[in-house]
């Protein structure tokens, strides 16, 4: 029998003609979950390669026998999963699990760009809830990941929800129904859940929960520590997951920023853009953009006589706070202001690669921390474009920008035009700043997070098939 | 290593798990424990948007609660044969009791009602009074600083008074 101690006593143990639980209790007694199960497979391998004459299908037997007793069948198929991975005799099998992957997002993006980088190495399944097509993801986000399946979960219990599944609609009076999912996890190697749902107990050998923000607080079917690992995409994030889940997550990975401009941005018109969702209950504060850059116009009309206001972002159809806004900027009559809504990303490209000043609002007079921005993807866009940011100052905003130098941050409507002003009328100022946000949003790039998540995976994986024991 | 064999092997104990597997009703039989636990709330630690949500349910829930009346469908029983004849004497004592408790429990259903819609009412009033609170501070905060840079520029004019 090959191995160290352990393994050859665990090896012994399984290979005998009658294999005892209680043997295996005794040598494994003193380690935890995940180490008794990275023993067992490292003793379950060194038989196979032995080629043990009829004693490995037994000792396999005897281990996933055991595995079920101590910790559950789902710990067992885990162990059958890890075998076969490790054997070479299939690739890695991977399963992103996003209950809103149905609509157009930052988070689904994130996602989505976690299994483009890892798309070569894993079969990977894509679980929703809402009938997805690689199509839509190529529109939406300019993504091919037609070589994944999709798998739809049906919901019963959100049949009336047309769109949106809101999972705190759930009580601990209801059964829970994201459990289809849970259950569904135990059958890959890696399962990834890319939603702001932690109403999903993952039973993979390897699991990771990406967290955007915890909007929720623990209560009914939270499993969110159940994960091995939690990614987080901010700071920001990271500081509300300790103070509202009561632990310390795991991995920071920026959002991958991807929007770099095809030619290098040199000419700029006087525009000062902002690209949000226009949010229903108005968290993305355009009415006050408005109102700041009205105000500015009315003060300093002279210097300010060629600016723009283009306020582009998504919205669904039926917005009564894109109705209310358009309807605000038509009682101005002022002509400067734009608003485009749902444009295509190559439109989206041409107005970062023209406008000057970049401006987000998204945290303004909020005392909700859920609804400031957690990360804040179009100021990363924005600054790969040249653009000068003025954004509030909080959440994952202040990540992003260094006052001053990459561009500015605000607290009220009069430090946005403050700044704005001086943006507009010191044209060296526009330039140092637009040079240096330039440089800056490097930080966020998409090969920079293609190489953070593979890093992270390969090193996963690597563990998953050759654990390290010692 | 008969890569082959080993993986027929393989695929062999992959079927009984499973079935071990398939077989598991819950998801706490899967995963070999108790996954479901209880979380204390703390009302102090939440925002006023998670607060307003958390009335809003409690509100629910009361609402739910208003009947305190028993409903006899609500006896049941789970002895196979002394079962049905169980529940139709705790009905029938349910029905002759009704005759002495239906005043005092449609009181209570009334006052229920009082409470829960007295609550409603002040759940939204508090809403609303939250939702001017915001529109003053913000206002008065735009209004200050306004102020301050008028104090400043007037300042800074008398300076450069000739």
């Amino acid at each position: 029998m090959t191995g160290t101690g352990l393994e050859k006593q665990l090896s012994a143990a399984l290979f005998s003609r009658i294999p005892r639980g209680s043997e295996l209790d005794r040598l494994l007694h003193s380690l935890p979950g995940n180490g008794q199960r990275d023993y067992l497979l490292k003793a379950l391998k060194n038989l196979a390669s032995e080629g043990t004459q009829g004693g490995f299908p037994r000792a396999l037997r005897a281990a996933a026998q055991w595995l079920r007793s101590r910790q559950g069948p789902a710990r067992a198929m885990n162990l059958i999963l890890r075998m076969e991975v490790a054997l070479g005799m299939r690739r890695p099998t991977l399963a992103l699990y996003d209950h809103t992957l149905h609509i157009i997002g930052g988070g689904q993006k994130y996602g989505l760009t976690m299994l483009d980088a890892l798309k070569a190495d894993f079969d990977i399944t894509i679980l929703t809830h809402r009938p997805m097509e690689p199509a839509s993801i190529r529109d939406w986000y300019g993504m091919d990941l037609s070589a994944c399946r999709y798998q739809t979960i049906e919901l019963p219990e959100f049949a009336d929800a047309g769109a949106h599944i809101d999972p705190a609609r759930i009580t601990r009076r209801m059964a829970n129904p994201f459990h289809r999912v849970s259950r569904l996890s135990g059958g890959f190697d890696i399962f990834i859940n890319n939603s702001m749902n932690e109403m999903v107990f993952p039973l993979a050998e390897i699991s990771t929960m990406v967290c955007h923000f915890p909007e929720r607080r623990p209560g009914a079917y939270f499993y969110a520590d159940r994960y091995d690992t939690v990614i987080f995409n901010s700071l920001y994030t990271a500081e509300w997951i300790e103070k509202k889940w009561k632990f310390t997550p795991h991995v920071h990975i920026y959002p991958p920023v991807d929007m770099p401009p095809a030619e290098k941005p040199e000419e700029k018109d006087p525009i000062i853009l902002s690209v949000a969702r226009f949010e229903q209950g108005g968290s993305k504060r355009q009415k006050e953009m408005v109102e700041a850059f009205l105000s500015l116009r009315r003060r300093f009309p002279q210097e300010t006589r060629d600016w723009r206001l283009v306020l582009a972002g998504g919205s669904p159809e039926n917005n009564p706070y894109l109705e209310d806004l358009k309807q605000k900027i038509r009682a101005t009559g002022d002509t400067r202001i734009r608003l485009r809504v749902n444009i295509s990303s190559e439109e989206l490209r041409a107005l970062y690669l023209r406008a000057s000043v970049f401006w987000h609002l998204c945290g303004l007079h909020q005392t909700d921390p859920a609804l400031v921005e957690h990360f804040g993807m179009t100021i990363g866009e924005a600054m790969q474009n040249g653009l000068v940011p003025v954004v509030f100052d909080g959440g994952g905003q202040r990540e992003i920008v260094e006052p001053g130098v990459t561009g500015f941050r605000v607290r009220t409507l009069e430090e946005l035009i403050r700044h704005t002003r001086r943006l507009i009328n010191d044209a060296d100022l526009r330039q140092s700043c637009g040079r240096a946000a330039l440089e800056a949003s490097q930080r966020f790039d998409r090969p920079r997070f293609t190489r953070e998540v593979r890093e992270f995976f390969s090193e996963r994986l690597k563990h998953y098939t050759d654990p390290q024991t010692s | 290593m008969d890569t082959e064999k080993i993986k027929a092997e393989i695929q062999d104990v992959k079927k009984d798990v499973s079935i071990w597997y398939r077989s598991e009703a819950g998801v706490a039989d899967l995963a070999g424990e108790t996954i479901d636990r209880h979380y204390p709330v703390d009302l102090w630690e939440m925002s006023d948007r998670e607060l307003s949500a958390w009335m809003g349910d409690q509100l629910s829930i009361l609402n739910d609660a208003i009947d305190p009346r028993p409903v006899p469908s609500e006896i049941t029983s789970h002895r196979r044969f002394l079962g049905p004849i169980i529940v139709r004497v705790k009905r029938l004592i349910m029905k002759v009791l009704n005759l002495y408790t239906h005043s005092i429990l449609e009181r209570q259903r009334r006052f229920n009602t009082e409470c829960v819609t007295l609550q409603l009412a002040s759940f939204i009033r508090l809403r609303r009074l939250q939702s001017s609170l915001d529109r003053i501070t913000r206002e008065l905060a735009e209004r200050r600083e306004l102020e301050s840079l008028q104090e400043k520029k007037t300042d800074h004019d008398e300076e450069f008074r000739p």
